[in-house]
């Protein structure tokens, strides 16, 4: 049996789980909540997916506790494991060109599984660190399998999952309009994501499209069509799950703020998937950053560190958004846009002084300057997004005249 | 300046607009939809 995202089947299951976690208490509804959880994911996946999905997860747990009882355990071996298997499961295009194809499968079912590693990795470091209390394996159970965002994120902090979760902060005020809200927002992402996505998505570039017959304004229509359909679909679930949330007790974190407004390219990434940019930025982008500058070759050259750090962490990023060769051109494009606005940005300052840049930019030219280009480049990124590899070769051979 | 509204009245709206929404999915909603997210 499977089940689609936002089908009448994840409406009725959703419903009935709200239902069932609001009448119960304790563990009986941390119990009811994994039941649920793990039936979603036999939905989904079948009984190989649940089970190795359940078991990615329960490794995870595994290796957080390991490192919290041997102290000297050294992360960066145990995270390059579990990447490695990871990487493995997913049966990624780049493993092809190293391994043999005997030794490669694609017989793992691992939809969610780069959420679920994501969230591994938060609380590993956040457990190490100290900044994390008190880890309970049901409840990192069902934080990681939790079915409102298993699938498609929004990636939620451990402590925000939990704190809600156990009560000591609240998802929802108590009141018949807070509630009325939620169904609000169900179904306001029923409506994006059911009538206005599909929409969008019959104007969007195809991703067999005949790339060099298409005219200027096709490639412009299905740039922005698909723009549009990625935003309306994600957003749209995001809504969805976050109002179901909201009705249970565990509030997802909001993931969208009107991308196509952004002013420039790190103002996009803080509008887009929102809880994947501070995800990177606390876990790729700042460790990095500040060892590059601990060491000796870069501590006087902090705009080339940044640079280094940034194209890193968004080739992080699109490897981790899917397993072919595209995405690790969308993640090196939007590595090059964001390098090219840091650098831009720190020549102004350089020259204007930090004052007159930070008015300059509030002038409505400016702005409007902004928000085109911004849009524009995010659109010209998600081509890689689209088309399959084939195609995507052909066009940088006839780009680069390879 | 935002329209100030009684408390009683902004529920009534947010009712009416529940029921409007409601409708426009039972009515225009076709296909479910293609996420390109769900293969992550």
């Amino acid at each position: 049996m499977t089940v689609s995202l936002l089908s009448a089947e994840f409406l009725s299951f959703s419903v009935l789980s709200v239902l069932v976690l609001t009448l119960l208490y304790g563990s009986v509804r941390q119990a009811a909540f994994l039941a649920a959880n793990i039936f979603f994911l036999w939905m989904i996946l079948g009984v190989e997916g649940a089970v190795s999905t359940t078991l990615f997860c329960l490794l995870g747990y595994g290796l957080i506790k390991a490192h919290l009882r041997w102290i000297g355990l050294r992360p960066v071996y145990t995270l390059s494991a579990l990447v490695a298997l990871f990487a493995y499961m997913r049966n990624y295009d780049m493993l092809h060109w190293i391994l043999p194809d005997a030794i490669l499968t694609s017989a793992f079912k691992t939809v969610g599984l780069s959420f679920i590693l994501f969230r591994i990795v938060h609380v590993l470091v956040d457990a190490r660190s100290g900044t994390l209390h008190g880890l309970q394996l049901a409840t990192f159970m069902n934080y990681c399998l939790s079915f409102t965002t298993f699938m498609m994120g929004p990636i939620q902090r451990y402590q925000d999952f939990s704190d809600q979760w156990h009560g000591r902060t609240r998802a929802i005020d108590l009141t018949f309009e807070a509630h009325l809200d939620a169904v609000l927002r169900i179904l306001l992402g029923l409506v994006k994501a059911h009538i206005l996505a599909p929409w969008a998505e019959s104007v969007a570039l195809r991703p067999d499209a005949n790339i060099f017959e298409l005219s200027p304004a096709a490639w412009v229509v299905g740039l922005y069509g698909f723009y549009f359909f990625l935003y309306l679909s994600f957003s749209g679930y995001c809504d969805v799950v976050i109002g179901i949330g909201s009705l249970f007790g565990v509030r997802p974190p909001e993931n969208f703020n009107m991308p196509f407004l952004a002013q420039n390219i790190s103002d996009f990434w803080l509008r887009q998937h929102r809880s994947l940019t501070l995800w990177l930025s606390d876990y790729v982008f700042s460790p990095t950053y500040k060892a590059m500058l601990s060491g000796r070759s870069f501590a006087d050259r902090p705009l080339l560190a940044g640079s280094l750090a940034l194209m890193l962490t968004m080739v992080v990023s699109g490897l981790w958004h899917g397993t072919t060769f595209g995405f690790l051109l969308f993640g090196m494009t939007h590595g090059v846009f964001l390098i090219v606005y840091h650098v831009w940005d720190h020549v102004l300052v350089r020259r204007l002084g930090r004052k007159r840049v930070s008015q300059l930019r509030k002038t409505w030219p400016s702005r409007a300057v902004g928000i085109v280009l911004t849009f524009n480049a995010a659109a010209f990124a998600f081509l890689f997004f689209r088309l399959d590899t084939p195609r995507l070769l052909r066009l940088v051979e006839g780009l680069f005249g390879a | 300046m935002m329209l100030q509204v009684s408390p009683r009245t902004r529920v009534a709206l947010k009712l009416i607009a529940a029921a409007v929404l409601i409708a426009f999915i039972l009515l225009f909603s076709t296909k479910d939809v293609d996420f390109v997210y769900t293969a992550f």
